[in-house]
């Protein structure tokens, strides 16, 4: 039968049963109408009627049965009956729903989490046709530059290079020519900024956006408006866009920000809208506090010296609304033709046409490529709340199964009055089904409240964290609601099988119930048990050495020696560039705020460096390999990082040999950047890595080489580079990198990082440093400020989430799988009461009664730690990514979980033992 | 009464359908043909018959109305649907066969 018409009839029970019961009555009128008509008398007619008439509830209870639906019926039949069970045991009942929460919660408040990164919802209208251009090839493009801001992963190296940076002139192209969109826009950025004109200077981050960008995302503004395609013309005024969080916590959300002139990086802008407040940009991870019109990119960012209209300046990232009667697979061909043809037929073409450049349309839900990075961890703690979440089931397993021998005389007595075996098995069933409905619904609640508690470590102390914003949507209900019903059915099915597989003449006859049941039965019985208590050992143990192996990791991240002290640092920056400072301007300043911070009261040296070290910045530089004849083509690489005066000094980076940078080694190196070079080598100091690897026996100091590539026959000399100092090795870019070979040189690259030596604390001498600036000149905005050992830390963000979630559910692992072994052991030392009573009685000693009952379970513990460890050895190879100076079977953290499992083992045995040794023999015998 | 007989399974909507050619009846009158036309050896207990009525009613072999009977009261009156015409006949079909071969059995012997 259709299964909506049961329902519909369940729905409508009322007016069935009324109807049901007029029809009977008319039944037994007729009836007793027939018998007077046989001229009994009416009395004697009506009991006749009745007699014939037979049982009126049954007759009911099976016509419900044919009109309901037997399923739906005794399913509430079920439900009722269980939730009476429930709470008859509400002990059982408490444990079984707690650990099934802590289970389930643990599970949806990870998947809440990757459901945020992976299905993000896009702040924009109408995001599934929504796509980005993303290129592909088989070659290494030929482009003068290339710039990108974490939006994809860009790999323009590799064997098959991509990414999503393009050229000016391809948009522009892909906008009047392509017919395949309705809609394409462009944009470049999470580009940093100055902002002054609203009190003191301040950084900020903008994009920098194509007249149409707002328009193609469907973005509205909450106040004014935003661009329009004639916005983003030369010859149009400045105009900015501010987003809905900037407007409030910068202007208060005042309205008269509305024609309000604020400058970015010295250039003046109206601000003339405010976007919606759910839109702060489409990459994840990159919030926007403004938007400027493409066009005026290359005032505000003028230290970008490519030509930015050329064919081979990637920079921009293109997004797009496919027309709707479009399909994308032609789209996608449509765009590849106008990129293979802009690219290879030019003037300077960018690829070969054996590169076979394309374009691939990608849903813009997939823009930042910091997703990879967060989803990592995540996975690795889903396996482990999966581990935890089975041994929770495994742990209520163990109880049903406990229980299903109080139960076995209430199942023979349901099997002896006709219940059939598949009945009895739905019944309970139900009951382990409804134990996890309600541990799933509590568990949500868990979840919800765990997410937070994640979100509030991952963000701690991170100057632009992730932007996760994880919520109960219908996925992560369907995830719970799927795991919940998934779970009860696990864990029940084996103890339903077994409670109601009793042999129905020993279990009726027995009057004593448990303890005295089928022998076979209990044999059996104890078996499943047993297995239930090696496999939480097993997987407790699987999830502890992953966690101990974490912690390790963890550890010996944090006990990496940098080769610089890293305490006492205050790092931050200034970019004079950005408040329109030029040329030898930038580097004179930074000179003089050297000396002025060194020269502050607290701070012990002061220097400045490209980068600075720690955060995952990186340069590298290959040059012409030293002590080799002058047109040796042999070249090697090695890091570079251009550095201020002092900084050896400063981060405590002792000398070998040789001298540091002087003042003079500053003006050589300003003058072999610029267009003419000089004939004196760059100076050049470098670690002791570089010297072990490239100048093995003979003196560095005074060593000359050439640079790489030998700049062309246009008139250029290679000044070269001569080392005049030898310093100890250091870490560079992150603790985890090993170091290699390094050249430090002075910095007059024009980006600078300032490195503070303090005497106190450093965060003490952030508004000194900050007056100071200011003073300097108030357009001068401080940014990036963060001591050194913050850095490192946020570095390990990942690492130490990843550890510390880790230990919390490898603890809650073990706890689960001792309450099971507890729960094992006091029903095994209840069980044979008697059995002990009986041995005591004739003589067996305590310690053999604690040899009785622990003997077996303790093999059953070693098993599991076997299988454990065995699984473990697995797992720890497959996430050796994540590992770092430890093997998947180190000896000391097998040790350390072995010992600390052993231990606790211990503990939840030592109350049911010590209740087995104190039984009397007396009362076990008068027990039956 | 006499002697009765209990209805094999699956006979009962064969009878009811049979007996629903004649014409809408309600239950009552169902049990009381039945009766009737077997001489009284077949007894329909409301007990059966009612659930048989509404199985063949989700089948959609029969349809029910309310509507008044004699004396004015009012009584759900089973009808045939033109699918239970078919069932029947399928039904008789298949009864003519069975019995047929069972009495072949038993006059072997």
């Amino acid at each position: 039968m259709n299964i909506f018409k049961r329902l519909w009839n369940a729905t409508k029970k009322n007016k069935l049963e009324n109807e049901l019961n007029a029809e009977m009555r008319f039944h037994l009128e007729k009836e007793i109408e027939e018998n007077m008509a046989r001229g009994m008398s009416a009395e004697e007619a009506r009991r006749q009627a009745l007699i014939s008439f037979g049982g009126v509830q049954q007759t009911r209870e099976s016509l419900r049965e044919v009109q309901h639906g037997r399923f739906w019926d005794s399913l509430v039949q079920d439900v009722r009956y269980g939730a009476r069970m429930l709470r008859n045991t509400p002990v059982f009942t408490l444990v079984a729903v707690l650990t099934l929460a802590l289970g389930i919660g643990a599970n949806s408040a990870i998947f809440s989490l990757i459901d945020a990164v992976l299905f993000r919802p896009l702040p924009v209208s109408d995001p599934k046709n929504l796509v980005f251009l993303e290129w592909h090839s088989l070659q290494r493009p030929q482009t003068h530059s290339y710039r990108s801001f974490g939006d994809c992963e860009d790999d323009t190296d590799g064997p098959r290079p991509n990414g999503c940076s393009l050229p000016v002139p391809f948009f522009r192209d892909l906008q009047s020519k392509s017919g395949v969109f309705s809609h394409v826009a462009a944009y470049t950025g999470h580009e940093r900024l100055d902002l002054s004109g609203n009190g003191p200077a301040r950084i900020v981050y903008g994009q920098f956006v194509s007249g149409d960008y707002f328009g193609t995302l469907g973005v509205r503004p909450h106040r004014g408006r935003v661009f329009l395609d004639n916005d983003d013309t030369p010859e149009a005024p400045p105009v900015a866009v501010v987003s809905y969080a900037f407007w409030q916590s910068t202007f208060g959300g005042s309205e008269s920000v509305i024609g309000k002139t604020v400058r970015l990086n010295g250039q003046p802008f109206a601000i003339i809208g405010v976007t919606e407040p759910k839109f702060e940009g489409l990459t994840m991870g990159g919030r926007n506090d403004v938007w400027v019109p493409l066009t005026h990119h290359r005032a505000v960012v003028p230290q970008w010296t490519a030509k930015q209209d050329a064919m081979d300046s990637y920079w921009l990232i293109v997004i797009g609304r496919v027309k709707p009667e479009v399909p994308v697979t032609q789209a996608q061909a449509g765009a590849s033709l106008l990129y293979r043809n802009d690219m290879l037929e030019g003037a300077k073409p960018i690829f070969k046409s054996e590169g076979q450049p394309e374009i691939k349309l990608v849903a813009a839900q997939h823009l930042g490529a910091a997703k990879d990075q967060i989803l990592q961890p995540l996975y690795i703690l889903l396996l482990f709340v999966g581990v935890v979440l089975m041994i929770a089931c495994a742990n209520v397993a163990g109880l049903l199964l406990a229980r299903s021998a109080v139960r076995q005389r209430e199942m023979a007595v349901r099997l002896a009055l006709g219940a059939k075996r598949g009945r009895l098995i739905r019944q309970l069933l139900t009951e382990s089904v409804m134990l996890s409905a309600i541990g799933g619904a509590l568990g949500l609640v868990f979840g919800v409240w765990g997410v937070r508690v994640l979100l509030a470590m991952v963000g701690a102390g991170d100057e632009n964290p992730p932007q996760i914003s994880p919520h109960i949507d219908w996925t992560v209900l369907a995830f719970t609601a799927g795991i919940s019903v998934l779970t009860g059915i696990i864990f029940g099915l084996a103890p339903a099988f077994r409670a109601s597989a009793v042999s129905l003449t020993s279990s009726l006859k027995a009057g004593g119930g448990a303890a005295s049941a089928g022998a076979a039965g209990r044999q059996r019985r104890f078996t499943a048990g047993s297995t239930l208590v090696s496999v939480q050992m097993a997987l407790a143990i699987l999830v502890l050495v992953v966690a101990g192996l974490l912690v390790r990791t963890l550890g010996n991240l944090k006990n990496i020696d940098p080769g610089f002290d890293t305490r006492s640092l205050l790092l931050f920056a200034v970019d004079p560039r950005m408040a329109g400072y030029k040329g030898a301007h930038v580097d004179n300043l930074y000179h003089q705020l050297q000396e002025k911070f060194a020269a502050l009261p607290g701070v012990t040296s002061a220097s400045y460096s490209q980068v600075p070290l720690l955060i995952g910045s990186l340069s590298t530089t290959s040059f012409r390999k030293p002590g080799t004849p002058r047109d040796s083509k042999e070249e090697v690489e090695c890091d570079e990082l251009p550095v201020g005066p002092n900084f050896f000094t400063t981060l405590r980076i002792p000398f070998q040999i040789g001298r540091d940078f002087t003042v003079a080694d500053f003006s050589v190196t300003a003058t072999n950047d610029s267009e003419i070079p000089g004939s004196v080598p760059t100076p050049v100091i470098v670690n002791q890595f570089f010297v072990q690897k490239f100048l093995p026996s003979t003196n560095p100091l005074g060593q000359t080489f050439a640079d790489n590539p030998i700049p062309k026959g246009d008139g250029k000399k290679d000044p070269g580079y001569q080392i005049v100092g030898v310093v100890a090795n250091a870490k560079y870019s992150g603790m985890k990198r090993e170091v290699h070979p390094t050249l430090y040189s002075p910095n007059a690259s024009g980006s600078a990082f300032f490195e503070l030596r303090t005497a106190t604390d450093p965060n003490a001498l952030i508004p000194t440093v900050r007056n100071l600036v200011t003073h300097e000149n108030p357009d001068l905005a401080l940014f990036r400020i963060s001591t050194q050992i913050q850095d490192i830390d946020n570095q390990m963000t990942g690492e130490r989430l990843t550890a510390q979630l880790a230990s919390v559910f490898g603890l809650l692992a073990l706890g689960l799988a001792c309450m099971g072994l507890y729960g094992l052991l006091a029903y095994e030392v209840t069980r044979r009461t008697r059995e002990i009573g009986i041995r005591m009685a004739i003589g067996a000693q305590a310690g053999n009664v604690i040899r009785l009952v622990l003997g077996r379970t303790m093999v059953l513990v070693c098993v599991g730690a076997v299988i454990g460890i065995a699984g473990s050895l697995g797992v720890a190879r497959l996430l050796k990514s994540a590992l770092y100076g430890v093997k998947a079977g180190d000896p000391l953290t097998l040790l350390a979980v072995l010992l600390l499992l052993g231990l606790v083992a211990m503990l939840a045995c030592l109350v049911p033992a010590r209740r087995a040794t104190k039984v009397d023999p007396m009362v076990a015998l008068r027990y039956e | 009464m006499g002697s009765q007989i209990d209805l094999l399974q699956g006979t009962l909507d064969l009878l009811i359908l049979k007996t629903l050619v004649l014409g809408p009846m309600h239950g009552w009158g169902i049990a009381q043909r039945i009766q009737q036309v077997s001489k009284e050896v077949l007894q329909v207990g409301q007990g059966s018959l009612y659930p048989a009525l509404a199985r063949l009613e989700q089948k959609g072999w029969i349809g029910a109305e309310w509507s008044t009977s004699d004396n004015n009261r009012r009584a759900k009156f089973y009808s045939l649907t033109r699918n239970g015409v078919k069932q029947l006949e399928k039904e008789m079909g298949e009864w003519e066969r069975l019995s047929a071969a069972i009495a072949l059995v038993l006059q072997q012997s």
